[in-house]
């Protein structure tokens, strides 16, 4: 395929823009046109064109042909060449003397027709410059990425690598490979008791119970180590220990940060799709997408909307002046932008946010491009509907029971209703005097005119129903005044009546926008126009119009506005109606809405509503002389009124109120054209369009940016990830596409992609990645210390359908994994950082497992998975399932090189500091857990407790000296407690012990 | 390998930690052993050497200050009312200042005009300074103090702005100044934390943005500021437990000890430091609470900083605690004058004057007490003192009952003290009503870059590799401001 040979030349690739003109066998001609170049075309150039285009003599014409860029910017006179087509070359033309104003070169002979047919058949082959024409004349244009660029070796494309030696498991033949280089041989095998202690840490972050221990010591069959961990893999506690590794590297936390660090109450379901997209071996590459466009490659997938809680997981400010909205917005699409780079991609993108990347081929258009994808993306709480099966059936049973009650009233209307509005309107026009036209205590209005605006930089849209109501839909801002004007042509008119309708699309299934659905409105007043009249209020009986209707309702709710007296508005008069919500801080606005006017002195406050419009239509039918139709406005006004119907209407009506709906989970999400997430800033939630900066400067905005990739990254036209969206689609189908992209392992970044989470899984298994800088795979980051095996694995994963989790039994299956980390001086020395894998390294528990492991030692750990987080140090779940509030980081993980959750992180620190052995020594959660611990062991046999405890903490047996060192300690600490007068001496004692095992070394690392 | 190292890494004069255990036997204070497996010091686990991340280390130029004491005045101290004196705003008072950009504050909507300071001015020592008359006692020491009068920030709002000066970014995520100068010095008491921050004490809540302001960002979080606890113990885990007395935690740390010392790889660098850590952390039990206590300080000195005052009480024993704790070796410390916002901190929106008066009266004894007591102990000569606030405020008065004044980031005055400092020394100039710094502007990234040589440390080497780039405190900018160094 193209491009996929790295060509050693000063090939410059055509642009984007270009692809769809490249031939297959472009590669193949541009290196004879570089052939055709150094041999003849550059003498040629040089002697007779150069001088006065690019040379001394300036750029003649503004033609510049000292460089490929240059000459393809052509002249004044325009495109100088067409690559491909020399025929149609102006410069082809001109030396043939073909034009009549230019006739090449000027002032000097006609070139020769061989010389001038070298240069056609140069630029037939694409022109390209083998150097350029004038030394140190480099016009190189930097938007551009060039071949030699794509030669770096996480750009190019995967080595097809067949392992070493076929008989052992490959990654040992990678591995042995290198060792022979250097003749060294790897270390031992690990014993049992510390490999399946290893296995347990490794994969699920907990320690394993004496019995696991035990098992796996004494299971002589040949496939003891593989049932470990297909156990292990199996187990609901591998998405914990997993999911938090990749929760580093998406700065994943609990609050905005910033000033008042507010918290992100639905944020936790981010976490939980982290955890169960790894227990259920999602494929890599859709776990990938579903946390870029999960909303739109899967929008019925609840699991796939939580996963774009990862580009919400940034800082925000939460305080943001008219000043500095702009910039804090570019931040903010910074932030999504470096955190895809850095943890998918292992490339710093936001290098090239102030100019073109330093050392990576990153253009600073590549970077506005690429940030531009997130232009109109904000975080939003959004309901997702978990429809169960249990819901589905009751779906079912309910659709069941609503038919009936739903063909009554349609055959009632389809019979019945003809023959008694005929009965009607015959005695009707028999009598004139009676009987009169029904009136409905309600008829509801039609807005001629409806405002939702208010000064947050509401974007709003609303919409008829059926029914008369209005659905107003917010996309972003708080709004908080509705303004309703509506036709009003009545007499005696005695109270206006507000309904606030409950619709799934609003939260929590409305009637309002607050976030569980309720709304609280401050103000409702009314005024009148009447033609000839200034406009007057329409005054209300209490002036007491607040009305605050609760969040988690999920129902229709009624008020009533009684007039203080009577008004009668003639023909061409209008009502209008203006609502006021509370918009300070959150969204309180009313979602769906019906208003209705009444002439009835004492009108049922819940009675259904007419259409006013249908009623006017109805009164003009009633002075006609013919019968109306059927469906007509006459007689359904009449068919409204009558009581039979009515009964069956409402039958149906009430039922369907009952209709089940699936439960809402409110989740931080991202995505378009949803409303914002929105705290106290002076400016809109994003902006219509992402210029390129100069400089990253607001001040130095150049073009609007066109979203797309990172060139050095793309193989094939963008197109081939863009995909139109159809019109009115909600979302821009721009991250969609970077889904597409950054996953396509054929053309696009997905070779890379599984190249960073490769090395990712072997970094977590060895203690180092065969690339030592996970998150820069740049030019900048180390190269990879095994190439041949990374790019073996990226390609087992790719193959194997991006599943991680055969990758986890690979690496644990192989020989290398399984070693001692004793080494032998020669080794050592040889082999320092371990970067051959000579042997296994110790690895010091992060935080998170070694408080995890001390509350499973102690047996308080509550296992139990999922939900919201707590800040309570004192609380017994494992780790993750601490609530990561950033100005509030549990100081326990802190102290043990927690991540600040500020920006991605591929690879803690790991220090030992004082602070940890104070932790270890006097921490009140650490003490009660092992006094707890120390509880349950005093009901062993008293000569049986150090065994058990060394069982529990450390899986083995103690040694002689061991139980000799334990049993002194306990009797002197028991005295010495005893002598301090305490009465639970034994058991203090017996703490202290506990307390003493899990600060061990031995505790603490894993080997 | 070296090139990926932070620089003082990769200097050899830097001992291993086994040649540090070696030379200083037992007698060496906290050992902050890291293998430090940041992208910066990819140093294996086991078989490196990792070397003491907070050992002390030399500068890269000799210098005279060695600690850093910075004053924060929290929320944006107004400069006209302080130390940039602008007789014209009398003149002009209560005049709409042409050519004012609304939008320059936090609220545009309750702009007024022009402004005259409340205070009564006058000048003050050898230098003449001009000075309010809300600093009694801290004028007494003008001559020992360089004003920087030109700072100016890139934000209006004091989230932001307090990332800026403190990190020099306005983002949240970046190390700040005292971070990077642990990471760059080391600090010289090991039992002690090298970089201490303390908070209002009175519950009017923490600087906005919280502990971000003295966080690490992505250097390692040994140098991240210890916070002080407003209430209880000041340390976490300072205390053993209640049931436990020395002799029991003694007999406790012997016996893990003496398990750990039995397994095989005892000697391993890094296991061998963790034992070490548990000695270490039981002198810190006693070290801090030393270090830390006021009550025990001589009678004198309590009534020199004013630790019985009721109004200056609680920043007195911060700045008394700065001494002590500058005294006994630590590296930089923190202290932030005034809780969250508004009327709890100097973010004077409403009632500028009665605003500036209560926290002039907390902290104008405590201060000018601070630099004597330093001076009297032969230490103000190696510690540099900071004083400022996270931007300046409008010379335009904020309208209201009581006329406030809206932020500023345009202007903003710095004074520094001490280590290598010029005293009486006024560098730079705002305009005549003192809204922007016009004469030899000094931005964020200038002082940082000036506070970094006070120390000897050069901006531009001061670097820590992350994410595939290499950090500096002063970003890609910074100039030092020779003019106030003696």
């Amino acid at each position: 395929m193209l491009h996929r040979s790295v060509l050693p030349l000063v090939l410059l690739a055509s642009a984007a823009s270009g692809w769809a003109a490249v031939p297959p066998d472009h590669a193949a001609q541009m290196m004879k046109g570089v052939e055709l170049f150094n041999r003849d075309v550059a003498k040629l150039l040089t002697e007779h064109c150069v001088k006065c285009h690019g040379g001394e003599k300036g750029t003649k014409g503004g033609l510049d042909l000292a460089t490929r860029e240059a000459l393809m910017k052509g002249g004044d006179e325009g495109v100088s060449i067409i690559p491909g087509k020399s025929a149609e070359s102006l410069l082809v033309r001109s030396i043939r003397h073909e034009e009549e104003d230019i006739k090449m070169p000027k002032k000097a002979d006609k070139l020769s027709d061989a010389d001038i047919a070298k240069i056609a058949e140069w630029i037939d082959l694409g022109a390209p410059y083998g150097k350029p024409l004038i030394e140190g004349k480099v016009t190189r244009d930097a938007s551009l990425v060039t071949d030699a660029d794509r030669a770096w070796w996480s750009f190019r494309p995967l080595a097809k690598v067949t392992p070493p030696v076929p008989e052992r498991n490959p990654i040992d033949g990678f591995i042995a490979a290198k060792l022979q280089e250097k003749g060294l041989a790897p270390a031992a095998s690990a014993d049992r008791r510390k490999l399946i202690r290893r296995a347990y840490f490794d994969l699920i972050g907990l320690p394993p119970k004496p019995e696991q221990v035990e098992t796996f010591v004494s299971d002589a069959t040949p496939d003891a180590w593989e049932k470990v961990l297909d156990a292990l893999l199996a187990s609901p506690h591998y998405g914990e220990r997993w999911g938090r590794h990749w929760l580093d590297l998406a700065r994943y936390a609990e609050s905005h940060g910033y000033e008042q660090d507010y918290d992100r109450a639905h944020a936790y379901h981010y976490r939980d799709f982290v955890i169960r997209a790894l227990n259920e071996d999602l494929p890599y590459d859709r776990f990938v997408q579903w946390q870029i466009a999960g909303d739109e490659l899967a929008p019925d997938n609840v699991e796939a909307w939580k996963a774009t809680g990862f580009l919400a997981a940034g800082t925000h400010a939460t305080q943001i002046t008219a000043n500095q909205a702009e910039k804090e917005r570019y931040d903010e699409l910074d932030d999504m932008a470096a955190t895809i780079g850095t943890s998918m991609l292992g490339l710093t993108v936001g290098c090239a946010r102030c100019h073109d990347h330093k050392f990576d081929p990153i253009p600073a258009q590549d970077y506005y491009r690429f940030i531009s994808t997130f232009t109109k993306t904000v975080r939003s709480d959004r309901d997702l509907e978990v429809k169960t099966a249990e819901f589905g059936e009751r779906h079912a049973a309910w659709t069941q029971a609503h038919k009936p009650l739903a063909k009554a009233l349609e055959k009632w209307e389809r019979r019945e209703s003809p023959n008694r509005f005929e009965t009607w309107w015959r005695e009707r026009k028999a009598n004139s005097a009676a009987p009169a036209l029904p009136q409905p205590a309600w008829l509801s209005l039609k807005a001629e005119q409806l405002n939702v605006g208010g000064p947050y930089y509401a974007i709003t849209k609303h919409e008829r129903q059926p029914d008369d109501s209005y659905l107003v839909t917010v996309t972003a801002g708080t709004p908080d005044t509705y303004t309703f004007t509506a036709k009003v042509p009545l007499a005696g008119i005695s109270a206006l009546r507000l309904e606030g309708l409950a619709d799934k699309r609003l939260p929590g299934y409305g009637p309002g926008w607050s976030t569980g659905g309720g709304f609280k409105m401050k103000e409702f007043t009314a005024k009148a126009r009447v033609p000839g009249r200034e406009e007057f209020a329409l005054k209300l009986a209490d002036g007491q119009t607040e009305w605050d209707v609760p969040d988690f309702t999920a129902t229709d709710w009624t008020k009533v506005f009684r007039l203080a007296e009577p008004v009668t508005l003639g023909d061409g008069s209008t009502v209008t109606v203006t609502m006021k919500f509370d918009g300070d801080f959150d969204r309180r606005n009313i979602g769906r809405f019906r208003l209705a006017i009444s002439s009835d002195a004492a009108p049922a406050e819940t009675a259904e509503a007419f259409p006013l419009k249908d009623f006017l239509a109805a009164t003009a039918e009633s002075r006609g002389a013919d019968r109306p139709a059927n469906d007509g406005a006459l007689a359904r006004l009449f068919r409204t009124c009558d009581p039979a119907w009515q009964q069956l209407a409402g039958a149906v009506r009430d039922h369907a109120r009952t209709e089940p709906r699936p439960e809402l989970v409110k989740a931080l999400v991202s995505s378009e054209g949803i409303p914002a997430v929105r705290l106290h800033t002076q400016g809109p939630d994003f902006y219509d369009e992402t210029f390129q900066l100069r400089r990253g400067d607001l001040k130095q905005k150049q073009e609007p940016a066109k979203p797309g990739f990172l060139q050095v990254l793309s193989r094939a036209p963008e197109q081939r990830w863009q995909t139109p969206q159809p019109a009115g689609t909600r979302t821009l189908g721009r991250r969609a596409a970077m889904a597409r992209w950054i996953t396509d392992a054929d053309d696009g970044a997905g070779q890379l992609a599984a190249r960073v989470i490769v090395n990712r899984l072997w970094q977590h298994h060895f203690g180092r990645g065969l690339v030592a800088t996970p998150s820069d795979f740049g030019t900048q980051g180390d190269k990879p210390s095994h190439p041949e095996l990374l790019d073996w694995l990226a390609s087992e994963l790719i193959r194997g359908g991006w599943r991680l989790k055969p990758l986890h039994k690979l690496m644990m299956r192989s020989e290398t994994y399984q070693q001692a980390v004793e080494a032998t001086p020669e080794v050592l020395a040889a082999d320092p950082q371990n970067a051959l894998f000579t042997r296994r390294q110790r690895i010091r528990l992060e935080g998170e497992v070694l408080r995890d492991a001390i509350l499973a030692v102690a047996g308080t750990l509550d296992r139990r998975l999922f939900g919201p987080g707590s800040l309570d140090a004192a609380m017994s779940r494992r780790s993750i399932y601490f609530q990561i509030k950033r100005s509030q980081l549990p100081p326990m993980l802190v102290t043990f090189d927690a991540p600040d959750t500020l920006g991605s992180l591929g690879l803690r620190s790991s220090t030992t500091v004082a602070p940890q052995a104070l932790l270890l020594m006097n921490n009140a959660q650490i003490r009660s857990s092992v006094r707890a611990w120390a509880k349950t062991l005093a009901a062993q046999p008293a000569d049986a407790v150090v065994s058990r405890a060394y069982l529990v903490a450390l899986g083995r047996p103690p040694a002689q000296d061991e139980s000799a060192a334990a049993g002194e300690f306990l009797r002197t600490q028991t005295a010495s407690y005893q002598a301090a007068g305490k009465t639970d001496a034994a058991e203090l004692a017996l703490t202290d012990f506990c307390q003493s095992l899990v600060s061990l070394n031995e505790f603490v690392y894993v080997e | 390998m070296s090139n990926n190292l932070p620089h003082h890494f990769a200097d050899p004069r830097f001992c291993s930690r086994r040649d540090f255990l070696n030379r200083t036997g037992s007698g060496f204070g906290m050992l902050a052993l890291g293998s430090l497996l940041g992208e910066s010091g990819l140093l294996g686990a086991s078989a490196a050497e990792p070397v003491n991340p907070l050992a002390p280390k030399p500068a890269h130029l000799p210098a005279k200050a060695k600690s850093v004491i910075w004053l924060f005045m929290n929320g944006g101290q107004s400069q006209v009312d302080t130390w940039d004196y602008k007789p014209a705003l009398e003149k002009y008072d209560g005049k709409p200042l042409p050519g004012f950009d609304q939008k320059t504050g936090f609220f545009p909507e309750e702009v007024g005009g022009l402004m005259k300071s409340p205070f009564a001015f006058r000048q003050y020592g050898q230098s003449g300074t001009w000075a309010s008359e809300i600093f009694p006692r801290t004028v007494e020491h003008v001559d020992d103090l360089a004003f920087i009068h030109s700072c100016f920030t890139e934000t209006n709002n004091h989230s932001p702005a307090l990332f800026q000066i403190n990190t020099g970014m306005s983002r949240m995520g970046f190390p700040c100044a005292g971070a990077w100068v642990t990471y760059g010095l080391g600090t010289v008491n090991q039992n002690l934390p090298g970089f201490v921050a303390m908070y209002d004490t009175l519950g009017r809540g923490l600087p906005k943005g919280h502990a971000s302001n003295w966080g690490a960002g992505f250097l390692p979080g040994v140098y991240q500021g210890t916070a002080l606890n407003a209430q209880g113990a000041p340390i976490n885990n300072l205390h053993r437990p209640a049931e436990m007395a020395d002799a029991q935690q003694r007999a406790q740390l012997d016996l893990i000890a003496k398990l750990n010392k039995r397994q095989p790889g005892a000697d391993d660098p890094e296991l061998a430091a963790r034992i070490e850590s548990f000695e270490l952390a039981y002198r810190m039990q006693m070290a801090a609470p030393e270090a830390l206590d006021v009550a025990g300080e001589p009678e004198h000195i309590r009534k020199l900083y004013g630790i019985e005052e009721k109004q200056c009480s609680h920043f007195a024993k911060q700045c008394l605690m700065a001494r002590k704790l500058v005294e006994r070796g630590v590296r930089f410390v923190q202290i932030y004058s005034g809780g969250m916002e508004n009327e709890r901190s100097w973010d004077g929106h409403k009632d500028l004057e009665g605003n500036h008066r209560q926290f002039a009266g907390e902290t104008d004894q405590p201060i000018a007490a601070l630099l004597t007591d330093l001076k009297q102990r032969g230490l103000l000569d190696s510690t540099l003192v900071i004083c400022c606030g996270e931007f300046g405020r409008l010379p335009l008065a904020q309208k209201g009952a009581k006329p406030g004044r809206d932020h500023n980031p345009h202007a903003f005055t710095t004074w520094l003290a001490g280590g290598g400092v010029k005293g009486g020394v006024h560098y730079g100039e705002t305009d005549e009503v003192g809204h922007k710094a016009t004469v030899n502007r000094v931005s964020i990234n200038d002082l940082h870059a000036t506070i970094l040589a006070l120390l000897g440390l050069d901006h531009e080497k001061l670097t820590y590799r992350f994410n595939g780039r290499n950090f500096r405190l002063t970003d890609v900018a910074g100039n030092v401001v020779r003019e106030v160094i003696a």
